[in-house]
């Protein structure tokens, strides 16, 4: 079940916060948890086991922590942690990552002549196991440095892990920045009603914005890339990059508003991305619980900028390495990874701070690097990716007709309004508009005609057979 | 409360909202129940009848029945020949014979159309062809729409047809409505057919099957699946005479072998993709039908 369904708003969110504030403080995490369990079922109906792996993954960890709590010594804390690791990593590369090493150990096997081809695996990722896995991957680690204790409650750690808000996109929450949280937190309607602007603002993104404007991309995909144009080409990367953007920042503002509701202060994930003038910065503004995770507990255990320059840029290079690993297996993810890396260790040289004194000069710069980073994130194919490259830059050589001249400009009448929306609530203008004004009348007409409209478009999206799909 | 203005207007708008809401999916659920319904009827039912259907037009040595036969078989050599040496076979019937004409055959042509019409228009050479064509286009407001003629502004299919007299009308309709019963699809392409034909005596008319969708496709959708796209372009291929009206099945060429669109043409599972529009056109450059005059 998504934020943005029907099934989700008009119903689950109703039952769930009407229950929700009924109840007594003491009874409300058990009822968050036994809710977030149900919000999960629904997601992996197909797969109930993994239902079952998600609670065993609570019970798990719960045992591993109180273990390392319980240790006197430093190395037998350690022993604990790594099990607990080994368990938690075990899953997400088992599902996750086998298929696509054991893909490529075969072609290595045939490139070498060896005989031996392994069976391939297909399996279904489990809904949210990349957030979940960090999250609780957090909690271990903080519990093994003492900078909290290890959880008393079942219950709680329960409803840290698998609570229903950021259970399936995030935000990522470290588990010493919500620890107090969990146990007291206090409700307000203050609260109540500032969650809810937020979450009408975040379903207004995904729904009502990403939706559309992402379906530039899914067109051109079907027409094929060796057959478009120039100018339609920049334009399609540049919706899906909006896509991207307002659909994850859309996603991670209703979690935000969500946990609001609940009394929670989750992190922010975005902060103007798209505003950066360094791939640095950018990483600094997109998905930053993601980093904060990463630098947290790999790049700063691996020494991070201490050890010397080249230590530094080795420390670099494995947490881009994984970055890129962790948003899919497969090797064009590599590939992004490493062109982050790159980027980032050129920035590092020295390119960073000419770009940080000349703004103009980072924005530029900019303009040009995130659309190709997602260019690359996006087509899987790495020959498409080329296909696609000779049509950004046809001065490079060209490669396929175009056969239909004048594409952009059809795809432009029916997309550019959404491209040229996006582009402007990219800078964030919109928002501190609407801060400002958060209680004036027309903001709040605003935000509700937003809603409804986001409802009435996931109405018609789901449920009429005309209009969800059109040949 | 002043504080709470959303929070309150929210509550109060979803009070109202939320039987509306509820009522009306429960009402599409059961509509979506009973095309289910309808269609576990249709793909238990159809073989047979089909068959028989068959039978008796062979029976009762039908022209059409027969002369189909033969345009069947000329279509299998030539696609395993490549050659199109074999087109003399229904030469003594009364029925049109399919030959291979050039570009300047689409020059008093008119292509009505969804989104694959639209894809052939655009990625497509089809000559001097117009093509009246958009996007979620159904039988059931073929006759409503207005599309951008060029150098005619918007017009409505009627105007198209009064316009000009058609050497050929090209029409391929009917996915868009499979979300409807099928008894009234069935009703409105028929409809549809009869005005255009009554609109345009002369012309010859082309039926177009509906173009598969792929196994993955077909594989996850009730509605948007082969065995649906099959039922409408068997309803589509009752109504050619082969006289006046000939019915035309691009799956032919796009086919995986098993009855889907094969997965190596399209990257939506519904269209092919843009550089494979020319190799559609050209096929229908060899369903030709010339008029002896």
């Amino acid at each position: 079940m998504v934020f943005s369904s029907i099934a989700f708003i008009m119903y689950f969110m109703p039952v769930f916060f009407l229950v929700y504030y009924i109840l007594p403080a003491s009874y409300k995490n058990a009822w968050l948890f036994l809710a977030s369990l149900g919000f999960y079922y629904y997601g992996v109906r197909g797969n109930p086991g993994y239902l079952l792996l998600m609670i065993m993954s609570v019970v798990v960890n719960f045992v591993a922590g109180k273990l390392i709590a319980a240790q006197k010594t430093k190395r037998a804390r350690k022993a604990w942690l790594v099990v607990g690791i080994v368990y938690d990593l075990g899953w997400l590369i088992l599902f996750k990552y086998l298929g696509f090493l054991i893909e490529n150990l075969n072609a290595l096997f045939g490139a070498m002549h060896v005989k031996v081809q392994l069976e391939t695996w297909n399996l279904i990722l489990p809904i949210g196991i990349s957030f979940y896995t960090f999250q609780i991957i957090s909690y271990l680690v903080d519990v093994y440095r003492r900078e909290t204790k290890a959880e008393k409650s079942l219950i709680s750690l329960g409803t840290y892990l698998c609570m229903f808000p950021q259970l399936i996109a995030g935000p990522i929450v470290n588990y010493h920045l919500i620890q107090e949280q969990l146990h007291k937190r206090k409700h307000s309607m203050v609260k109540v009603e500032s969650g809810l602007k937020v979450f009408a603002l975040g379903l207004a993104y995904k729904v009502l914005l990403a939706n559309r404007v992402g379906h530039l991309w899914t067109e051109v995909t079907a027409i094929g890339y060796e057959s478009i144009s120039t100018p339609l080409a920049w334009m399609s990367i540049v919706a899906y990059s909006l896509q991207l953007y307002f659909d994850f920042y859309g996603y991670s503002l209703m979690a935000i508003g969500l946990g609001r509701m609940m009394g929670f202060d989750f992190p922010q994930n975005f902060n103007n991305p798209y505003m950066a003038v360094s791939m640095t910065d950018f990483w600094r503004r997109w998905h930053m619980t993601l980093g904060g995770w990463f630098r947290e507990y790999v790049y700063i255990p691996l020494g991070g900028n201490r050890g010397g320059f080249a230590k530094t840029v080795r420390n670099m290079f494995v947490v881009w390495l994984l970055t890129g690993l962790w948003h899919g297996a497969s090797w064009n993810f590599v590939l992004w990874g490493l062109l982050l890396f790159v980027l980032l260790f050129v920035e590092k040289a020295g390119l960073g701070k000419v770009l940080e004194r000349h703004k103009a000069l980072g924005h530029i710069y900019m303009i040009l690097w995130i659309p190709l980073s997602w260019l690359v994130f996006v087509i899987t194919d790495l020959s498409q990716l080329g296909i696609y490259l000779q049509k950004l830059f046809p001065f490079f050589g060209s490669t396929g007709t175009v056969l239909f001249q004048g594409d952009y400009l059809k795809y432009g009448k029916t997309y550019g309004i959404y491209l040229v929306l996006g582009i402007l609530f990219a800078t964030g203008v919109q928002e501190k508009l609407l801060k400002k004004n958060k209680n004036r009348l027309w903001v709040i007409l605003l935000l509700l005609a937003l809603f409804w409209a986001s409802v009435y478009c996931m109405y018609l999206g789901m449920d009429d057979p005309f209009l969800y799909f059109r040949f | 409360m002043k504080k709470y203005k959303f929070t309150i207007l929210l509550l109060l708008t979803f009070v109202i909202a939320f039987p509306v809401i509820t009522v009306k999916l429960v009402t599409a659920e059961q509509e979506k129940k009973a095309r289910q319904e309808e269609l576990a009827q249709v793909t238990d039912t159809e073989k047979e009848p089909a068959e028989a259907v068959a039978g008796t037009e062979e029976n009762s040595t039908d022209k059409a029945g027969t002369g189909q036969e033969d345009i069947d078989s000329t279509e299998n050599t030539e696609d395993k020949t490549g050659t199109k040496d074999n087109e003399t076979v229904a030469d003594t019937e009364q029925e049109g014979t399919f030959t291979t004409e050039d570009i300047s055959y689409f020059s008093d042509a008119l292509f009505i159309g969804d989104s694959r019409t639209v894809g052939l228009s655009e990625y497509a050479d089809l000559g001097d062809a117009d093509v009246f064509a958009t996007i979620g286009l159904s039988s059931f407001k073929l006759f409503e729409t207005e599309v951008d003629m060029p150098g005619y502004g918007k017009e409505t299919l009627d105007e198209v047809l009064s316009r000009k007299n058609y050497g050929k009308i090209y029409l391929m309709l009917g996915i868009n409505e499979l979300g409807y019963p099928h008894a009234s699809i069935e009703k409105q392409y028929r409809e549809v057919v009869e005005k255009i034909r009554e609109m345009q005596p002369d012309a010859i008319l082309f039926l177009e099957a509906s173009l598969h969708v792929s196994k993955a496709k077909s594989d996850s959708d009730s509605l948007y699946n082969n065995a649906n796209i099959d039922w409408l372009n068997d309803v589509v291929e009752s109504l050619c005479d082969q006289k006046q009206t000939y019915y035309i099945d691009v799956n032919e060429i796009f086919d995986d072998g098993a009855g889907n669109l094969d997965a190596q043409y399209t990257s939506d599972d519904a269209h092919p993709l843009g550089k494979y529009y020319a190799q559609w056109a050209e096929w229908i450059l060899t369903k030709a039908i010339v008029k002896e005059k």
